[in-house]
């Protein structure tokens, strides 16, 4: 699909990888604006459940980016989430949704231009995986019941 | 009531004659039965269907239901009635008196429930008489029988090369007429031939109104020993054909969203917590002891008939197994 | 030792916990109307002439300890049960000193779901490789080994690993990997067929929560699936929403669960629940080396981490030299 341009939503966390993104955008570098940025305070604040959430409700990918593992803010958030999430990569590749669509980063707060490649190389791979179709909620009906009342 | 007899090619005939109708009969796929979408041409002559796994709940008050779509700072949309015609043949007597204890609930007179009633009166069940007990179904010890009208529009009994036919429903009794060998006015089950209804040593347990025991039965011991047993998993009340408990949650799409109707169980610790926290059934001993009593016990009172059919399906499906057969003869000669 | 006298035992083992170490409760089983073993609470020693283990005990007992809360129990405890209650004791959920724990060595428990037709048959019991089912007035004696659970046949841990007294006898040998065979099945498959295959267990599920009812690990007082703000799934049974429950019950399971199987079980549908489950604890037993419920003290898996877990984030990798030059 040449027109197809996924939505993504990316879970920053707020020390390093949201200072990042803004280094990338006061920098100037350019990528994709598929994405939507979530502000969370720490990786380790990431509960898998919100992937399956963004997922379920219309996201083609998720990106949980981070501190270097060292650096984390509040010292040892980011080893959690590193653990956790490596496992819960696994269970959705296992469970036959499409890799492509989740993926985990260490941005730094200097890494502006990090970032902007990472973006662009996950937008590239959202792009390739095609629309989400594996596991999104069903809304024709409310979207119709939205157009018509429009 | 019209009994008829008819040979099965003239049934099956009579049948096609419904063709505005959406045909539902038991399918079997792996170790399910359930009822499904087929065309008249695909009923097996010999009108033999397994007994469903799941019940016929699943079509008249289905595990996910809309009821209306609303936007906001609007008023809601009317409800959203289906009205498909649907003919569902291969239940059994057991299932339309599930049926008759869903009536109970949905159809108030006043208050029915217009979903329920829009999906009721555009279908016609036609049920098959038993031809033999499972090993945990016990409508027979409950005084309901595997041969009994129970409501349905017709039940089927095996004669061999014919069928015959109690028919309740006068519509569907005139379409048969037509292609019967015989018809007869009767009264109830008894006056008819019924083929081979199976019949076993069983011991009757009739139940007792609710002012003979209930005071005492309540605190008894009973309950803390299935308490003991039961997980509060809710497969019961899942399979259960007359369990009707529902919850409503909305789901929304930014400024518009849709009311659903989806089950639940009064064996969940959910069902009757407060907003307090107070929860006036806290422990599964208070929980199995309701679920129990509203079958055996509320139901009977407020509506006149048991709220238990007899079909077994959840001793089968208990993880803990828990008899409710043992419960119910227990109850059934408790004298204080 | 043949069932009589493991009964004998159990009882005499139960009576020495009432009296001699004054628990306030037995969690043991008791036949039911169908032969079967149905879970039991004995209060009293001279309640403990029922008390009965045999092959058709399927519920993990654990699952039961919240209804308890704060009273001494004790509990019949085969490998499976044992690890479930170092889980719960490491999760703080019971004290030690509270549990009298009656080990019991096990020969693995029948599945339902394999008995097929049969399941309604009356269980007359099991001894040696056995066991007898009554049916339409026939006796059938079955070889205990092609009924067992898959998860009983990959069992490593049949014996417990804690226990207060230990009942004589012998576990089953010889683990199987009919757990690691479904997993490699999988796995085999292309992407595409394997969501078309967790789809149809989706499909399958009514959402009843039967699997977390039975589960002693799911002992959460408000359920994920309960929580209105945030809502993670609505609750009607779609294929998506059942996807997110399978999918997420699995990995809050993740490094806890002792494959007792009793999800399985429980399960009214027939969902093919084990197979997410062995994957889960494949994946954190690779991982991070670690095994559920084999040491008091541990801490579980995902609630932990090490300096030296695998690492393969994008943009991991860098030193602290490079990072300083960026």
């Amino acid at each position: 699909m040449e027109n197809f341009e996924p939505k993504i939503i990316a879970f920053l966390c707020n020390w390093c990888s949201y200072a990042g993104a803004d280094l990338a955008g006061v920098s100037r570098f350019q990528y994709p604006a598929n994405v939507r940025v979530i502000r969370v305070p720490c990786s380790g604040r990431v509960n898998p459940l919100f992937v399956l959430k963004a997922l379920y409700e219309g996201a083609d990918g998720v990106l949980v980016s981070g501190c270097h593992p060292g650096d984390c803010h509040y010292q040892s958030g980011n080893y959690y989430a590193r653990r956790r999430l490596e496992v819960f990569k696994k269970l959705l590749e296992f469970s036959g949704i499409s890799p492509a669509r989740f993926k985990m980063a260490w941005i730094s707060a200097s890494e502006g231009a990090q970032f902007a490649q990472l973006i662009r190389e996950f937008t590239e791979e959202v792009k390739k995986a095609g629309p989400n179709q594996e596991i999104i909620r069903e809304k024709s009906d409310l979207e119709e019941f939205l157009n018509e009342s429009r | 009531m019209l009994y008829l007899k008819l040979t099965r090619k003239n049934f099956l005939a009579a049948l096609e004659s419904f063709s505005d109708y959406q045909v539902y009969a038991p399918k079997r796929t792996e170790d399910k039965v359930r009822l499904k979408e087929i065309t008249i041409l695909e009923l097996p002559e010999n009108l033999q269907f397994e007994r469903c796994t799941h019940s016929a709940k699943e079509l008249f008050l289905p595990p996910e239901e809309t009821l209306f779509y609303f936007k906001r700072f609007s008023s809601a949309q009317k409800p959203l009635l289906d009205e498909t015609k649907r003919l569902i043949i291969g239940l059994r007597p057991c299932d339309a008196r599930a049926l008759q204890v869903l009536d109970s609930n949905f159809l108030q007179g006043g208050f029915d429930d217009p979903y329920y009633r829009s999906r009721r009166e555009n279908s016609l069940v036609l049920t098959i008489a038993c031809r033999e007990f499972e090993k945990t179904c016990f409508c027979d010890a409950l005084g309901l029988g595997p041969d009994l009208l129970n409501g349905a529009d017709a039940i089927i009994y095996d004669l061999g090369d014919q069928v015959g036919v109690l028919a309740g429903n006068t519509v569907l009794a005139q379409r048969l007429q037509a292609f019967a060998l015989e018809t007869k006015e009767v009264e109830n089950e008894t006056q008819v031939d019924r083929g081979a209804v199976p019949s076993r040593e069983v011991e009757l347990l009739p139940v007792k109104s609710p002012e003979e025991y209930f005071p005492l039965i309540f605190q008894d011991k009973l309950w803390e020993e299935i308490e003991s047993a039961c997980l509060g998993c809710g497969a019961c009340s899942y399979l259960c054909p007359t369990c009707y408990c529902f919850d409503i949650t909305d789901v929304n799409l930014g400024p518009v969203g849709k009311r659903i109707r989806t089950y639940d169980s009064c064996m969940f610790n959910m069902y009757t917590l407060e907003a307090s926290g107070h929860n006036p059934r806290p422990t599964l001993k208070e929980r199995w002891r309701q679920r129990f009593m509203h079958k055996f016990s509320y139901i009977p009172y407020l509506h006149g008939l048991l709220g238990c059919t007899g079909c077994g399906r959840c001793l089968e499906a208990c993880p803990s197994r828990i008899d409710i057969r043992e419960v119910v003869k227990y109850v059934a000669t408790f004298t204080g | 030792m043949s069932l009589g006298e493991i009964t004998e035992e159990l009882i005499a083992k139960g009576r020495e916990a009432f009296l001699n170490e004054g628990i306030e409760v037995l969690l043991g089983f008791e036949k039911s109307s169908s032969g079967f073993l149905k879970p039991k609470a004995f209060f009293s020693p001279d309640s403990l002439k029922t008390l009965r283990w045999d092959a058709s005990a399927s519920t993990n007992l654990a699952a039961l300890l919240p209804k308890y809360r704060g009273k001494k129990i004790g509990i019949l405890a085969p490998g499976c049960v044992s690890r479930s209650l170092v889980i719960l004791i490491n999760e703080g959920q019971i004290v030690r000193e509270k549990l009298k724990v009656i080990g019991i060595p096990c020969p693995g428990v029948i599945d339902r779901r394999k008995l097929g037709p049969l399941k309604n048959s009356y269980f007359l019991g099991s001894k040696g490789g056995k066991f007898l089912l009554e049916s339409d007035n026939q006796i059938l004696e079955l070889p205990l080994e092609e009924y067992l659970c898959d998860c009983c046949l990959s069992c490593r841990y049949p014996s417990p690993v804690i226990y207060d007294y230990m009942i004589q006898g012998k576990s089953r040998e010889g683990a199987t990997d009919a757990l690691e065979g479904r997993v490699k099945k999988i796995n085999s498959l292309s992407e595409i067929e394997r969501l078309s295959y967790f789809q149809d267990q989706a499909e399958k599920c009514i959402r009843c929560y039967a699997c977390r009812q039975a589960c002693p690990m799911c002992y959460c007082e408000s359920c994920f699936v309960e929580s209105s703000e945030p809502r993670w799934l609505t609750a009607a049974p779609t294929i998506p929403d059942n996807l997110i429950w399978l999918l997420t019950r699995t990995y809050h399971l993740a490094g806890r669960c002792v494959e007792c199987g009793a999800c399985e079980q429980a399960c009214p549908e027939g969902v093919d629940l084990m197979s997410l489950l062995a994957w889960a604890k494949q994946t954190v037993s690779q991982l991070f080396n670690y095994t559920p419920g084999l040491e008091i003290g541990e801490r579980p898996a995902l609630g932990s981490f090490s300096y030296d877990d695998p690492d393969f984030f994008w943009g991991g990798g860098l030193t602290e030299e490079k990072k300083c030059c960026t």
